[in-house]
């Protein structure tokens, strides 16, 4: 195993890639009494065209079936019930499906050994049948209409439809009733055999835990041994176009509030690190955005907007800078940012502001063991890489290449939704 | 991990001494009697408490500060727990070995000011600020009508029709319309006198330091304070079972069972409960889950949660409303099943090793590792290691016993609207 020292914070991690190729982080905080151990594929809602290991014809899957086959992995040929198994050993267990990866996992205090196997065995172990396949679909659809019913979750959902031609990332991670409604168990079979080869998977695991009998464990473990890996496949690229699908798009909907969506489309610079090009977009968004700043006041005080925050998200092509508000005119309000990201004042000082803030929120957050845990998952979701010197980053950070990216930013390419009361 | 207590008159500050944890957590619990016409004032007050101080006059200013001491983070909630109104007030700061010296102070300080020197002058509060929490709350409280899940449960209790389970803990908005600049100084003056203060800290600190902090920056009153038991007094219990549906523009129906537990001994009321829910209803391994889920897929989430210092037990499923009948008979058919002691020993062992598991995991968090002790001290419930030794006494016939004590009261159905009629 390979240490590795995460900068600015007397934490240590380690790294293993077994032969068959999955990786393998493990965090340890002797301290603590939990553990938390999460298994994980690079297989996500946006992975519906592929072609299969061992085939050579491009397939299509229906919409949602990533998430939909996390839920049936925990059906087993034995018929033992996941969840029954870890609630019997003092452990939680869960699973959630992003549009990126799938993750399976368990925490607790004790029977860390045996949770581990089991978690080893069940998600090496399909079984998936016509009836199992059946039975899902009506769980899922309250799901679907659970999440439907989540005024926040549509407006976002709204707002990726109205910038996205092509990428998938426009479609709800769990699809739709209808679209569930074609899985069939051989769908589930391409999936699992493409994207769960331990070659396209990671594990990590953190808290009380010790890592050389764990690695021990991963390496030894019978069903992950037994496994296919390696094996080559293609997942279906489409290059995103540059223009958004809706530049104003007015929608509504069973709210109170009037709320307004935002999104800017920014290409990539291809002459920079995607993290550090990231980086740098949160650092000014937040000198121009964060509630310390004079625009944040300015929004305020002339009633643009009586709250609002933003967010990114990355795509292969581009990175999408979000803004969602609670304002009565949205003109003014989406003028109002897009002026303030083009020309509005930014300092030195400004930046050094947000690396004291970002530096001490990484030592925060270094104290809860699961939260550094997330935050590890999503660099290598999102970035496909570890990224452990974060704080030496945050200190790199110089304001003449910030003030350069601010310069070249694409901002010309943005969707605005508005979501309206409906007229009762 | 030691820990010390030090009174001033009715107000205590508990401290605890750890070395798990870079920061230093500090919460301040308020607590007074619930009274309805409040609700609305308090939670407008506490939003004015943290937007702007007399020192920091602005919401920007008065982050900036925040930032400057290293990100030291804040925030303010109130919330119902039985018979009190509670407001809490939680700060937490990285320890100055990881910053500079004197930052520990100073955020006390910062506590200070944000709760003893609020932005009154002449007076009144500052109406720039009032104007914006005004704006701000009003589309709160209405927002709520948007959270469907939250507003069925809200519903449900109100068509209970027991006070203050009725009562919103999010206010209403004609108590807003009565709140002015003026009215609300002597509102808070009364309230920062007669509540009941508790202040927590916890992290790698020293007593003595940390005691001389809160003498220094916190002008609390010593004098005697009304206690009060945050216990409800017991529930009636409803001869018929009310049956309430309601429309809305929704595409899932929710579903929420408000249910009465008679009066428990204390053993029952603290670790009993615990377990009979948790088999019910509160983990995937519960029989809500595998049976009603599972085994019939009726629904996404089936779920059944306590709230003790009400003697309620409430019950939440998201449904579609062609389900309700057979979703609530269900329910009814493993709520009997309990009464009747079929569920195995190894569901009760289960369960145990759940609840002890979940009480472990809060020693990793400094913010339920306090929780842990408010509970101890509002309730009389054990410390955690003592709640870790008493639960495993819990046996079958216990359990059985419990079941027969929870009686469903309102069953509530918030469901679609019907689009084809006008």
């Amino acid at each position: 195993m390979e240490e590795i020292k995460l900068a600015g914070l007397d934490q240590s991690l380690f790294y293993e890639k077994l032969e068959n190729g999955l990786e393998v982080y493990l965090l340890p905080y002797p301290k603590k009494k939990n553990f938390c151990v999460h298994y994980a594929t690079h297989f996500g809602s946006l992975d519906t065209e592929f072609v299969p290991v061992g085939e050579d014809k491009m397939i299509k899957v229906p919409d949602g079936i990533a998430h939909f086959l996390e839920h049936k992995m925990f059906e087993q040929e034995d018929g033992q019930d996941p969840f029954s198994f870890f609630t019997a050993r003092g452990c939680d267990c869960n699973a959630s499906t992003t549009w990126k990866s799938t993750r399976y996992l368990f925490s607790g205090c004790d029977h860390l050994e045996e949770n581990l196997d089991y978690l080893l065995s069940y998600v090496n172990r399909p079984y998936f049948t016509d009836e199992n396949v059946e039975k899902e679909k009506g769980i899922i659809a309250e799901e679907i209409k659970m999440y439907n019913d989540d005024v926040d979750w549509t407006m976002e959902r709204k707002m990726k439809e109205a910038t996205f031609h092509k990428d998938h990332i426009k479609v709800d991670i769990a699809g739709t009733v209808e679209s569930i409604g074609e899985i069939t168990k051989e769908d589930l079979y391409h999936c699992y055999n493409t994207f769960y080869q331990p070659s396209n998977m990671f594990l990590i695991a953190t808290g009380n835990i010790d890592c050389e009998k764990m690695i021990e464990q991963i390496k030894n473990h019978p069903d992950l041994k037994n496994r296919k890996s390696n094996l080559p496949f293609t997942v279906k690229k489409e290059k995103e176009e540059k223009t958004v699908v809706h530049k104003y798009q007015e929608i509504e909907q069973n709210v109170v509030n009037q709320k307004v969506g935002l999104t800017f489309k920014i290409p990539w610079d291809s002459k920079m690190d995607p993290y550090l090009f990231d980086t740098y977009l949160g650092s000014l968004l937040s000198i121009l955005f964060g509630q310390s700043s004079i625009y944040s006041e300015m929004i305020r005080d002339n009633g643009l907007a009586t709250s609002f925050f933003y967010m990114r998200e990355h795509t292969d092509d581009y990175v999408t800078i979000e803004f969602i508000a609670q304002a009565d005119d949205a003109k003014k309000f989406t003028d109002f940012v897009i002026d303030t990201l083009k020309n509005g004042k930014i300092t030195k000082e400004d930046l050094e502001r947000v690396k004291k803030v970002w530096i001490s929120s990484e030592v925060i957050m270094v104290d809860n063991s699961e939260a550094t845990l997330d935050n590890i998952y999503y660099d290598l979701t999102e970035f496909r890489r570890l990224i452990p010197d974060k704080i030496e980053i945050y200190k790199s950070l110089s304001f003449d290449t910030l003030k350069k990216i601010r310069k070249d930013l694409k901002l010309d390419s943005y969707s605005v939704v508005v979501v309206h009361p409906k007229e009762k | 991990m030691q820990e010390k207590k030090v009174k001033f008159g009715s107000d205590t500050i508990h401290m605890i001494k750890t070395d798990l944890f870079r920061t230093i957590t500090i919460k301040v619990v308020l607590k007074e009697k619930i009274a309805k016409d409040k609700i609305t004032m308090r939670n407008f007050l506490t939003s004015m408490l943290t937007d702007t101080t007399l020192k920091y006059p602005t919401k920007r200013l008065l982050i900036k500060e925040a930032e400057d001491l290293y990100n030291v983070d804040f925030h303010i909630l109130n919330r119902r727990l039985g018979k009190y109104s509670n407001t809490n007030i939680t700060m937490s700061l990285l320890n100055e070995k990881y910053t500079e010296e004197g930052m520990l102070e100073k955020s006390v300080e910062f506590l200070s000011e944000i709760l003893f020197h609020p932005n009154i002058k002449n007076n009144q509060f500052d109406q720039k600020s009032f104007d914006f929490i005004m704006e701000n709350s009003k589309k709160a409280i209405l927002g709520m009508e948007e959270r469907k899940e939250a507003l069925a449960v809200v519903r449900m209790m109100e068509k209970m029709g027991y006070d203050p389970l009725t009562y919103r803990d999010y206010g209403y908005v004609e108590d807003l319309e009565k709140i002015t600049p003026q009215n609300l100084v002597p509102f808070y003056k009364e309230w920062i006198k007669k509540a009941h203060f508790d202040i927590y800290v916890l992290g790698d600190i020293s007593f003595s330091k940390m005691e001389a902090l809160f003498k220094k920056y916190f002008p609390i009153e010593t004098y005697k304070k009304e206690i009060v038991t945050p216990f409800l007094d017991p529930l009636p219990k409803r001869r018929k079972v009310q049956i309430v549906e309601e429309m809305d523009d929704v595409e899932q129906a929710k579903l929420v069972i408000g249910c009465v537990v008679d009066p428990l001994e204390k053993f029952t009321h603290n670790y009993v409960w615990n377990l009979y829910t948790i088999i019910l209803g509160a983990s995937p391994d519960s029989k809500f889950f595998k049976n009603i889920r599972e085994k019939h897929s009726v629904c996404y989430y089936v779920n059944a949660s306590m709230r003790k210092f009400d003697h309620l037990l409430l019950i939440r499923a998201g449904i579609d409303e062609s389900q309700f009948k057979k979703t609530v008979s269900l329910i009814k058919k493993e709520m009997k099943a309990m009464t009747k002691g079929d569920f195995s020993e190894e569901d009760i062992e289960k369960a145990k090793k759940l609840y002890v598991s979940l009480l472990d995991e809060m020693n990793d968090n400094p913010n339920e590792l306090i929780e842990s002790y408010i509970s101890s001290d509002l309730s009389g419930i054990g410390s955690l290691e003592e709640r870790k030794k008493e639960i495993l006494k819990v046996t079958k016939e216990d359990i059985v016993e419990m079941a027969k004590k929870v009686h469903f009261d309102t069953i509530y159905l918030l469901k679609g609207e019907d689009h084809g009629r006008d």
